[in-house]
């Protein structure tokens, strides 16, 4: 088999104005292969997938193309150079049949009226090989998510592309589907395609990848041969060296069970069941795409079947007011978007959860508003000279710090933070990381829903470990915690039970 | 002295409204030996206290990033329905009671499109528009006339006329009054903070548990009450109910808003702003008027400064958006 | 496909329920009133919806895309004392009639512009487009409509008559299959539907999305251009003040017909059908001598009912959601 590198990376990065996003990549990805690339969120992936494929452009390396300098400006550019991409949302149109979208932007047409194409033809063929039970006048609204994968792996290849990215292509999947797709791998690779998979589940990479490159931090750590490799080992290059900081038990941690979660579901979520005790920090630990976020919502305004029970009541929490009603309040992960009111002043943000606590005889009280801000201000150390300064324009940390702030100021009983520390800078997290301790020694109850290590480590009294949306086990965390067992759990190795 | 520069940065917008305000009062006053009479500025006054006091409401809706098209036509049958029933032997406080009453039905209709259904406003509130308008000729017709102008008690007119304090026209205390009640919300009451909220990220605002629905949907029935307020004193002042009345008058109404530098997107806004942007509305189309200049170039006005609004908000405050 | 299978989707179609109320509506009128079902009464109704009939359908193409053209009514006005006051000074009618369409083109470059170059919200955009052009049209005008004696031909385009059939039924007619065809069978409505039903997949096949909706802009802005012109031959003389009924009337034919605001789904047949209800019933009730204002009314409330229909999801899951616990308890 031809063993030669049809792309060859030298010194790729990418700068945006402020940030680093890539630094000074350089691999090769050998023709005819699987060349997985793992990493954690902001690792880098993404940005070099979009360099890669044309959708922005690199600030500086080289990138060659059998043997040729590639720089795509378009991504139009990139497929007429045979890379497509399978993208994680699915970009078919519904209301389409399957033969007008693998035509799609593509169509040979007299006067605006679609031509018999050659297309069609291969792609029938295609198809045919993939699945016979489609028939290329269905519409694509009626498939399901796998089906609708083959068809824009089907429209790939009708555009003649040598190069096929996968952009976490399994995420939505069921496992019978993700079979299917890797038949669809195997039989792509068997004829002549180079296939770039992206992947958070680490099982799948070791089933059809034949080569990882991992990336960190915006770095390419490592490009190894996947024959041999331990899983262990892939896991502590992907989350690198860990520096746990010592861990300290909660003060008022009791038996008293305040959240009993039961065997909920979700499309995502498999029989999850957990408790949360009075006075401790839970965390949810699993590599992205493995549930955490799933069930924040499920205890935060989403629907989902199973029994959720808060004090012994029996509750549904299936819309935001249900949810805070129930004393549990929400620190969401997409600060920008979901938490903060940018345009607002620091004042006005922190109580707009319980504007109760800033009204006196019904009316809003400067005064109140002003003390309030204070308190969370100096709690929080959130550094900002004026509490009328806009949210919007604080950096990230200070803005979680304002989130956390107006949330605190709920006063619930449970507090679910979803990435706490996400896009915050270390000292930051290190402030992050000691609020939500105190709140703890106060008494509160805390879900961190985290993909860092070390957070979950440093802050949780007891770990629920999630691979694939299943709850795996649930662990104590002490001075005798053992991460290399977590990383076999998280990494999806069977239990045994 | 750094008070004085805080405000100088941020109140740009109402500076500029203020000095164009003077600007257009000292021309008009050179141009047009009519303009300085007590008259006119009774007849600004009036036209102007029309559009504040819907405005005062309209204001806090868009600040939320919503608004209302079918406030004219509220007017118009609201003012109708008040003559039509005082005609026919319904005491006049009764009266006012009821069109408020059905006036808030409409708002009613406008929150259950917009903010349960979650259509835009531009097309959701354009229902209530011609509903409304549809009754007010209707019951025009009953009355038997195009109009109702004959046969109303003499009670009726002497409410639209009457002087607080024998000097102050009684818009014009309402027009203050909707004022100071609307700055009042939006400075001291929960409903006025959490209406920025809404505007600024109503994403977060839902996840914040801030009732957006009810928030919107009370405001939506606010705009339609002091639209159907005006609409009474307006008839009664005039001593006629015409169904055709307030024609277009959303349009005036929006642009007061826009003016006085509320973001059509939300979450920026005031209410004294409002009141400086109805002020250049309601005098420069009275400088129209006294120029002979023909109304319908204010209708291109506003299409430029709302595009341009528009343009402006692009650029400038999206920075700042969650 | 069987037959019935085939007829069972097509049953349960929005289009198709309309069509049943749109049979109910005339076996009614015709029943309440005796000269509403003559050949006589439905080309004059056909005639009366034809601009309607022509701007509507470009428009619901518009719709799928996500876009919205607020400013068709103003550009109607406009184009139709443009044309009248063309006409009276002597220019052919044939010039005229390109210099009224390229005028309204005009609308519709703008608000291209506006939406894609400036990212302004189409609703608003048009909205902002829809005051310019209603001041324009009587600027040009100077207020007054534009009567006067107007060329014989003046009036052909909506009074002549092709083998016994009026020509605006005609033209009508070519519109509307014009614009299924475009809709349903060309790739520019291909591309309509995919920019609003996934842009992000279009933009990704290489469509060239801005171009498209720029493209749809200009022609909806110039059927309604030609529908200003039909009007203003119509009546004869240019009317500033027609544009606000007609605006009106193209917003509650899609809602109604079933386009999504948001874009993505949406029929030409759904959009027609309803345009014949809101005509049908119009005339109908005039026959019935009901009041003129009763029309607006109904029209109001078939909005309201259309928006609620689109959105009967949304209110459907809504009720489940916020039922769920007393339902899990009363069990």
């Amino acid at each position: 088999m031809d063993q030669s590198n049809i792309i060859e990376i030298r010194d790729v990065g990418k700068t945006f104005p402020g940030v680093t996003a890539l630094k000074s990549v350089s691999f090769d990805i050998k023709r005819n292969s699987v060349h997985c690339i793992v990493g954690e969120n902001g690792a880098g992936k993404s940005t070099f997938i979009k360099i890669l494929t044309g959708v922005i452009k690199r600030s500086s390396g080289e990138i060659t193309l059998n043997g040729k300098p590639f720089a795509p400006t378009r991504v139009k550019e990139a497929m007429a150079d045979g890379i497509s991409v399978l993208y994680q949302e699915l970009n078919v149109v519904d209301e389409l049949t399957i033969a007008e979208n693998i035509t799609l932007g593509q169509e040979e047409h007299k006067y605006g009226f679609p031509q018999k194409s050659e297309m069609l033809k291969r792609a029938k063929e295609i198809l045919a090989t993939f699945d016979e039970s489609i028939s290329l006048d269905d519409a694509v609204g009626s498939l399901g998510v796998a089906q609708k994968q083959l068809v824009e792996i089907t429209k790939a290849l009708c555009s003649d592309c040598s190069v096929l990215v996968m952009d976490e292509p399994t995420a939505a999947l069921s496992l019978g589907e993700t079979r299917k797709l890797f038949q669809t791998v195997a039989r792509l690779k068997a004829s002549g395609v180079t296939m770039i998979f992206i992947s958070h589940k680490l099982s799948e990479i070791f089933e059809i990848g034949d080569y990882v490159s991992v990336f960190r931090d915006g770095e390419m750590v490592g490009t190894r041969s996947l024959e041999g490799m331990d899983r262990a080992d892939l896991v502590r290059m992907m989350l690198g060296k860990i520096v746990v900081n010592e861990y300290v038990p909660s003060k008022k941690r009791s038996d008293e069970k305040l959240l009993e979660v039961k065997n909920v579901s979700t499309r995502k979520l498999k029989n999850v069941s957990f408790d949360l005790h009075k006075g401790e920090i839970l965390g949810f630990y699993g590599l992205v795409g493995a549930g955490k976020t799933e069930v924040s919502e499920i205890l935060y305004g989403h629907d989902s079947e199973g029994e959720i029970r808060v004090k012994g009541k029996r509750v549904w929490l299936n819309s935001v007011r249900r949810a805070l009603k129930a004393s549990i309040a929400l620190v969401p992960e997409e600060r920008r978007q979901e938490g903060i009111f940018g345009l607002l002043g620091i004042r006005q943000n922190v109580p707009l959860m319980r504007m109760g606590t800033v009204l006196k005889g019904g009316l809003i009280s400067r005064a109140a508003e002003n003390k309030l801000a204070d308190h969370y201000r100096d709690a929080m150390s959130i550094a900002s000279s004026n509490r009328e300064h806009k949210v919007g324009l604080l950096s990230g940390g200070n803005q979680q710090k304002v989130v956390i702030g107006k949330c605190l100021n709920r006063d619930s009983d449970i507090i679910l933070m979803d990435e706490p520390s996400r896009g915050v800078d270390i000292g930051g997290k290190q402030e992050i990381h000691e609020i939500v301790r105190d709140l703890a020694n106060d008494g509160k109850s805390i879900i961190v829903f985290s993909s860092e290590l070390q957070e979950v480590l440093q802050l949780c009294d007891r770990i629920v470990l999630m691979y694939d949306g299943e709850a795996r086990c649930i662990i104590q965390n002490g001075d005798d915690v053992d991460t290399d067992f977590i990383m076999d759990v998280v990494a999806g190795k069977d239990l045994g039970q | 002295m750094d008070r004085i520069q805080h405000l100088l940065r941020t109140e740009t917008q109402k500076l500029v409204l203020l000095g164009t305000l003077l600007m257009i009062i000292v021309g008009l006053s050179f141009a047009s030996s009519t303009f300085l009479t007590v008259t006119n500025f009774t007849n600004v006054f009036l036209k102007v206290a029309v559009i504040v006091i819907i405005a005062s409401a309209a204001n806090m809706l868009m600040i939320t990033g919503h608004f209302d098209m079918s406030v004219g036509s509220v007017l118009a049958l609201s003012g109708i329905l008040h003559a039509y029933m005082c005609k026919h032997g319904v005491p006049i406080e009764l009266s006012i009671l009821i069109t408020c009453v059905v006036a808030m039905c409409w708002g009613a209709v406008n929150a259950l499109t917009v903010a349960v259904l979650g259509i835009n406003p531009v097309i959701a509130t354009v229902g209530v528009l011609f509903i409304a308008r549809g009754f007010a000729f209707l019951i025009a017709r009953w009355d038997g006339g195009a109009n109702i102008m004959t046969g109303l008690p003499m009670e009726f007119v002497d409410f639209g006329r009457e002087l607080v304090f024998g000097i102050f026209p009684l818009a014009i205390v309402l027009m203050v009054l909707s004022l100071l009640v609307f700055i009042f919300v939006e400075k001291k009451t929960a409903l006025g903070r959490l209406s920025y909220a809404v505007g600024t990220n109503i994403k977060a605002a839902k996840l914040s548990g801030i009732n957006t629905v009810g928030i919107i949907g009370f405001l939506y029935m606010m705009v339609a009450l002091f639209a159907g307020l005006s609409g009474v004193l307006q008839t009664s002042r005039v001593g006629l109910a015409s169904p055709s009345v307030g024609n277009g008058l959303e349009f005036d109404v929006i642009v007061a808003i826009i003016l006085g530098g509320t973001s059509m997107m939300g979450g920026v806004g005031s209410t004294v702003g409002m009141l400086l942007g109805a002020l250049v509305v309601g005098f420069s189309s009275n400088g129209l008027n006294l120029l002979g200049i023909p109304f319908y170039y204010q209708s291109i006005a506003y299409g430029v400064i709302l595009i341009g609004s528009l343009m402006l908000n692009h650029r400038f405050t999206n920075m700042g958006r969650g | 496909m069987t037959l019935s299978e085939k007829f069972k989707s097509i049953a349960g179609t929005q289009t198709f329920i309309l069509f049943l109320v749109l049979i109910a509506l005339n076996a009614y009128f015709a029943f309440s009133s005796e000269h509403f079902f003559e050949v006589g009464n439905y080309f004059n109704m056909l005639k009366q919806s034809s601009s309607l009939l022509i701007a509507a359908s470009a428009a619901t193409i518009l719709m799928m895309t996500g876009n919205f053209d607020l400013s068709a009514g103003s550009n109607l006005a406009f184009s139709g004392v443009l044309y009248t006051m063309l006409a009276l000074s002597g220019v052919p009618l044939t010039i005229a009639f390109v210099l009224t369409l390229a005028a309204g083109a005009c609308f519709g470059i703008l608000n291209s512009i506006l939406v894609t170059k400036w990212d302004i919200s189409p609703f608003i955009a048009t909205l902002g487009m829809m005051f310019m052009g209603k001041g324009f049209a009587l600027v040009i005008c100077n207020g007054q409509s534009v009567r006067g004696d107007l060329p014989e031909a003046f009036g052909t385009l909506m009074n002549g008559v092709v083998l016994g059939i009026p020509l605006p039924i005609i033209l009508a007619v070519i519109g509307c299959v014009f614009f299924w065809i475009v809709a349903n069978k060309t790739i520019l409505g291909k591309y309509a539907m995919s920019i609003g039903s996934n842009e992000n997949a279009a933009l990704l096949s290489g469509i060239n999305v801005n171009k498209i909706v720029t493209v749809l802009f200009v022609v909806v802005a110039l059927m309604a251009s030609f529908a200003g012109i039909m009007t203003a031959s119509r009546l004869g003389a240019g009317d500033p003040r027609v544009y606000e009924m007609f605006y009106m009337d193209v917003i509650v034919s899609i809602m109604l017909g079933g386009t999504a605001l948001t874009g993505g789904r949406g029929t030409i047949v759904g959009t027609l059908v309803a345009a014949m209800i809101i005509t049908v019933i119009g005339n109908g009730l005039s026959m019935m001598n009901v009041l003129i204002f009763w029309q607006t009314i109904i029209k109001g409330l078939i909005l309201v009912v259309a928006m609620a229909i689109n959105e009967r999801e949304k209110i459907k899951s809504y009720i489940t959601r916020t039922l769920k616990p007393y339902a899990a308890s009363s069990r």
